[in-house]
């Protein structure tokens, strides 16, 4: 796994990475010297009654401990403007880069794993930056450096430090790396469960109804104690560390007072040797238990770093900076382009799925008229409006809008040319203004109105004690289906685009709605000359229009107006008398 | 009916405290073996200092050392060293036995109180928040557990047995190191304060900016459709500069405390070896004593330093229980009794009579409504987006309690008869799919699991779904999974139609049932509802006045009121609301 574009934006903050560490590294130092100087105070402070000379000693100790500290300050300091900084930037870079994902690596990530990687990710691959400066180099180097100091006490005894010491790594390892996977699978237990909660509570009126609290609760109980079963399986290895710990080290001492009783006995070693060597065990202990954490802190950190990496590698949506300046901009309201489509021999496949989803699919919509597009749910419809937004990119042909390959033509081009009403309509937190401008800014706030008004949702925007500054919950929960509905349709007809694609956008409206809104619209003389596509299931919907594309499994069936496909497409004729015969009782008055 | 008592989010906490008492005292064997081998544990523990410096004191120097006392010495250490880490292990063991049974317990208590919490409580919160007690909120609870339970007790033992020992090795000496104590645990409070005072300002900025992200990222399409993705990327890139400030100044307040607390522990340490250096000097004390002593000042700063720590992960344990009791005090829905009567629905009649309801007080929504419904009957619900329509099926399974009247099917009142035999009666396909995380026979049989898998198919046969289940790779196997979109929405709300089909109620519901599902398949559950419906009483909400005009009797909703009933005929004849409504209609496929 390269990890390369995550580690590179470490580089700004290179004088820190060695800064910090020289100064904890300057700390460790101090910090060994202490029990050096313990031993001097009982080998020949105590030993020959020196009184002055255990205060001195025991002044230069404390010395060193506070020149330590300010060591330690310094790099805590360094480290927290690195690691943050570090955070900051990759953070950013990562934000520019989800927000500019094409949708269909978007929806392959998801939502929520996208903001798992901006949010916990970096700030795990951040701890791991401060942890770097503050302990990477400490942790081994106390480690190393109170070996090194026990073997320059006594080389012989400190032997006894050679075998313990990897026998503690060993055992550390061997419970860290049985831990690891049963935590892991923990989460993944609890994330089931609440999930379960989760689904229960959204579906509370359906399980009520059907009367199967019970069938759920046992489902509940039952991943309720497998998950126990695995805390406690996890709880207890982990038990095992400290105790494990703690034996080691008292063996390890008894040990050194066993071999130090004969070393002394035959005056190779002192006392206060002895009780140095005991302090340095404690230490290296110590230090390998941070050392085992590190090691763990940066197993995650290189997941996270994969999945950090991932995001910056994936491609980009490609938007064209500068065109041609003869292309008349879309936000340009008052000059209309000929805003035609053609579809020449397109090719596109779903990036989930490996067979063509259309295959030279080839059509022709004239700017300024009324086209339908009808078909069976998965014949394609949106997604002709979705490969015209460049929400998905075609593999092959050509895609003409307003005479421009559509290739050729920028985002806020895009957008000026086509209004779009998705089919669930998609609010954002904010308020009613921020979602109708969605960062379109040169709209007056008359001109808001007045799209709200088309949109037949002026009367309960006006409502709002507030107004177009009523706030907007998550997802739009604070409003009705139909209003909802309403709110997106305004924010596409908001600049009258010369193109406006209704995807199946009048579904939550009631009929007398609807209608309202069709007749305002229609009336409109800033949209007389705007191009329509409805796309619908429903034969009535779009039976006024002056061309209807009739899709099946991605293949253009047939093309022309209602009464044309009538005569000309057996499938147009089964789908007009399966409508037909479910509303017989209208006598037939489709 | 019932009376809408205010919850109180945030119980004081020797309630909450309290509260989780009684969830561990069903564990009090355990309970009792924590405190034991907290007690001996630590005091084996304790001793491994003491009998350093007695063994040292056995070599005082070249052809000095008393062999026989320091094996002896040797021995017994080896001794209290393997029953020390025996009982730490012991302990370890027992809290997370406590901790893990606790919090199953709390899980348990979650699942069923939620269960039975009224659906006016479950619309009020966010299903992720609750979700969320489950996870965050219970691990805050279990890790408190286990570090309350082993280390409060541990901690105790060790700075009062520390204390104990010191003091009999050295009275001065130990004074001395008390002095220290509370200047340690001062600067340390301190430094943890200002770190969470920082925390939290960075934690409420990265929540404000999970949230920005967590939005973006969901609705990327839309922004993409109107280039709003800039705003959005300056959005969070704003925000994450403001983290920015919080999250250095956290991070540095926060690695303050180990070097300082290392220099406070080398102080002390520094000051034992000086002090009873030079009583030792003076021959007051033995060297032994001087290790044994110095070992005693680092294992009496250990649990003074963590006191700060243990603090902070108990109080975030006590929010956490305190968020989970909140939930568990509020009200739910009076249980079934086994006295109850069963509905017994016969030909499915429907009586209301002068009901009243509103979801919160002063609303109004209801009043004085009337209504009669023959057994059998095909009764549609149509109005105008935000009616009221939901309302009704809110009010006729119990979801909700009216306020006043009485509705009763088959002349039995809908709150005499047990909810479960109640809601049983009905068969609903909601607006929203609703299916869980499982093969999609299972969801299929939801309502009877014991269905065999012929009557299972037969059902989906019958709802249309047969045919594309069939074509899926792995069938009726194939697993659904909560935000997959393996399914489209009209193919799952065919599943929900076959559940329907398999529970076979006496009395329907249908809600938009149909508007997902494109027009050939549309037909064919027209075709199997009318199937369904025949000869049971039910009720179908639709915005399409066509699919309703085949009903008995239609029931015009506006503004939360049944305003109009009949038929089509004597409606349009009434030329009232209705009348408009489908003239609306048919006007608009003229034009």
């Amino acid at each position: 796994m390269k990890i390369s574009k995550t580690m590179g934006l470490l580089k700004p903050y290179r004088a820190h990475l060695v800064i910090g560490p020289f100064f904890k590294l300057t700390e460790a130092v101090l910090e060994l010297m202490v029990p050096l100087i313990i031993a001097q105070i009982i080998d020949q402070g105590i030993a020959q009654g020196d009184t002055e000379f255990i205060w001195r000693r025991g002044l230069l100790a404390f010395g060193l401990a506070a020149a330590g500290l300010i060591s330690a300050l310094i790099c805590q300091y360094t480290a927290s403007l690195a690691a943050q900084g570090y955070g900051t930037d990759l953070r950013a870079l990562l934000a520019e880069r989800i927000m500019n994902l094409p949708v269909e690596s978007a929806d392959r990530f998801g939502a929520q794993s996208l903001s798992n990687r901006l949010i916990v990710d970096t700030s795990t691959l951040q701890q791991a930056v401060a942890m770097l400066i503050r302990l990477v180099v400490r942790a081994p180097f106390l480690s190393i450096g109170a070996l090194v100091m026990a073997l320059l006490i006594d080389w012989q005894l400190a032997f006894i430090f050679v075998i313990i010491i990897p026998v503690f790594v060993w055992i550390l390892y061997l419970i860290m790396s049985r831990s690891v996977p049963l935590h892991r699978s923990t989460l993944v237990r609890q994330d089931e469960l609440s999930s379960v909660m989760q689904e229960n509570l959204e579906g509370m009126r359906v399980i009520r109804a059907f009367d199967r609290q019970k069938l759920r609760s046992e489902q509940f109980a039952a991943a309720n104690s497998r998950l126990t079963g695995l805390v406690e399986r996890a709880g207890k290895l982990t038990a095992w560390l400290n105790p494990m710990t703690l034996l080691l080290l008292n063996i390890a001492i008894l040990a050194v007072l066993g071999f130090g009783g004969w070393r002394i006995d035959n005056s190779r070693m002192s006392q206060g040797q002895l009780v140095a060597l005991i302090n340095y065990l404690t230490q290296i202990l110590q230090a390998l238990i941070v050392v085992a954490n590190l090691v763990m802190l940066y197993a995650r950190s290189w997941s996270a770093a994969g999945r950090v990496e991932e995001i910056l590698n994936t491609e980009q949506t490609d938007n064209i900076e500068n065109n041609s300046d003869n292309f008349i901009s879309g936000d340009d309201s008052s000059k209309k382009p000929d805003a035609g489509i053609i579809f020449d021999q397109v090719d596109f496949t779903y990036p989930s799925s490996s067979g063509l989803f259309f295959e030279k699919l080839s059509f022709q919509l004239e700017p300024g008229t009324v086209n339908g597009l009808i078909g069976p749910a998965g014949s394609g419809k949106s997604t002709i409006a979705k490969v015209l937004l460049k929400l998905y990119r075609i593999q092959q042909g050509q895609i003409k809008l307003a005479g421009q390959d559509l290739t050729m033509i920028n985002n806020s081009q895009l957008t000026g040319l086509v209004g779009y009403v998705p089919q669930n309509p998609a609010l954002i937190t904010g308020t009613i203004e921020e979602n109708l401008r969605l960062g379109r800014t040169a709209f007056t706030e008359e001109e808001l109105w007045h799209a709200l008004k088309l949109a037949q949702a002026d009367e309960f925007v006006r409502a709002k004690e507030e107004g177009l500054q009523t706030q907007v919950s998550r997802g739009g929960r604070n409003f009705s289906g139909g209003q909802r509905q309403r709110l997106a349709i305004a924010r596409a007809l908001l600049g009258a685009p010369p193109i406006i694609i209704f995807d199946d956008s009048t579904s939550a409206l009631d009929y007398a709605t609807d209608l309202a809104l069709r007749r305002a619209v229609m009336s409109d003389p800033q949209l007389q000359n705007t191009m329509w596509i409805i796309i619908s299931q429903r034969i009535a919907n779009i039976r006024e229009a002056n061309n209807i594309l009739l899709l099946d499994d991605g293949q253009l069936i047939a093309q022309g107006n209602h009464d044309t496909l009538m005569t000309k497409s057996q499938m147009y004729r089964d789908l007009y008398h399966s409508q037909l015969d479910t509303k017989q009782h209208e006598g037939g008055s489709v | 009916m019932t009376s809408k008592k205010h919850s109180h989010p945030n119980a004081p906490e020797t309630r909450v405290l309290w509260l989780l008492w009684q969830r561990i005292r069903s564990f009090r064997r355990l309970l009792a073996l924590v405190i034991f081998a907290a007690v001996a544990g630590n005091g084996f523990v304790l001793l491994s200092p003491l009998l350093t410096g007695l063994a040292i004191d056995k070599m005082i120097g070249p052809g000095q050392v008393d062999w026989p006392g320091l094996i002896r010495l040797l021995v017994i250490f080896l001794g209290t060293a393997l029953a020390g880490s025996t009982l730490q292990k012991l302990l370890f063991n027992t809290t997370v036995k406590i901790a893990a049974g606790v919090t199953q317990q709390l899980r348990t208590e979650l699942a069923e109180h939620v269960d039975k919490m009224p659906l006016s409580e479950i619309d009020k919160r966010e299903s992720s928040n609750v979700a969320s007690l489950l996870t965050h909120d219970l691990n805050a609870v279990s890790e408190g557990l286990i570090t309350g339970l082993s280390q409060a007790f541990g901690g105790i033992v060790t700075l009062v047995g520390t204390l104990f020992l010191m003091l009999r090795l050295h009275a001065g000496v130990t004074v001395i190191m008390l002095v220290l104590t509370p200047l340690s645990f001062l600067i340390s409070g301190r430094i943890a304060a200002a770190a969470r005072r920082q925390y939290q300002l960075e934690s409420a900025k990265n929540a404000e900016l999970r949230q920005v992200a967590e939005e973006a990222a969901g609705q990327l399409e839309l922004l993409h459709s109107f280039d709003a993705r800039d705003d959005f990327t300056d959005k969070l890139k704003s925000l994450n500069r403001e983290l920015y400030v919080f999250g250095q100044k956290a991070q540095f307040y926060s690695s303050l405390s180990n070097p300082v607390t290392r220099l406070i522990n080398a102080s002390a340490y520094i000051l034992a070896a000086v002090v009873s250096g030079i009583l030792a000097a003076g021959g007051a004390l033995s060297t032994g004593n001087v290790a044994s002593l110095l070992g005693y000042s680092m294992q009496f700063s250990r649990p003074v330093n963590e006191i700060t720590s243990v603090a902070a992960q108990l109080q975030s344990a006590l929010a956490g229980a305190g968020r989970i009791f909140s939930l568990l005090r509020t009200e739910t829905e009076k249980p079934d009794t086994p006295q109850m009567p069963v509905m017994q629905v016969q030909g499915g009649s429907f009586v209301m009579n002068d009901v009243d309801f509103s979801y919160y007080p002063g609303q109004n929504l209801i009043r004085d409504l009337d209504l009669f419904v023959p057994a059998g009957s095909q009764v549609a619900v149509a109005g105008p987006t935000g009616a009221g329509k939901t309302t009704l099926i809110n009010l006729l399974l119990r979801f909700y309690d009216i306020d006043s009247g009485d509705i009763r099917i088959d002349d039995q009142s809908i709150y005499d008869v047990s909810r479960s035999s109640l809601r049983r009666s009905f068969g609903m396909v909601l607006q929203d799919s609703w299916l869980f995380a499982g093969t999609i026979s299972e969801n299929i049989a939801f309502a009877r699991p014991e269905a065999t898998v012929e009557e299972i198919h037969e059902a989906a046969r019958s709802a249309g779904a047969h045919s594309f289940i069939s074509r899926l790779p792995e069938g009726y196997d194939t697993r659904i999974e909560a935000e997959s979109d393996r399914l489209s929405a009209g193919q799952k709300q065919l599943i929900c139609i076959a559940r329907t089909m398999l529970a076979d109620p006496p009395i329907l519901i249908l809600d938009e049932a149909t508007s997902n599902v494109d027009t050939y398949t549309e037909k064919k559950i027209q075709k199997a509802f009318r199937r369904l419906m025949d000869g049971r009483t039910s009720f179908v909400i639709a915005h399409r006045l066509s699919t309703i005009l085949d009903s008995d009797l239609i029931l015009v909703m506006d503004k939360g009121q049944i305003i109009e009933q009949g038929s089509h005929d004597e409606l349009l004849a009434a030329d009232g609301f209705y009348a408009s409504l489908f003239q609306a209609q048919y006007a608009g496929r003229e034009t």
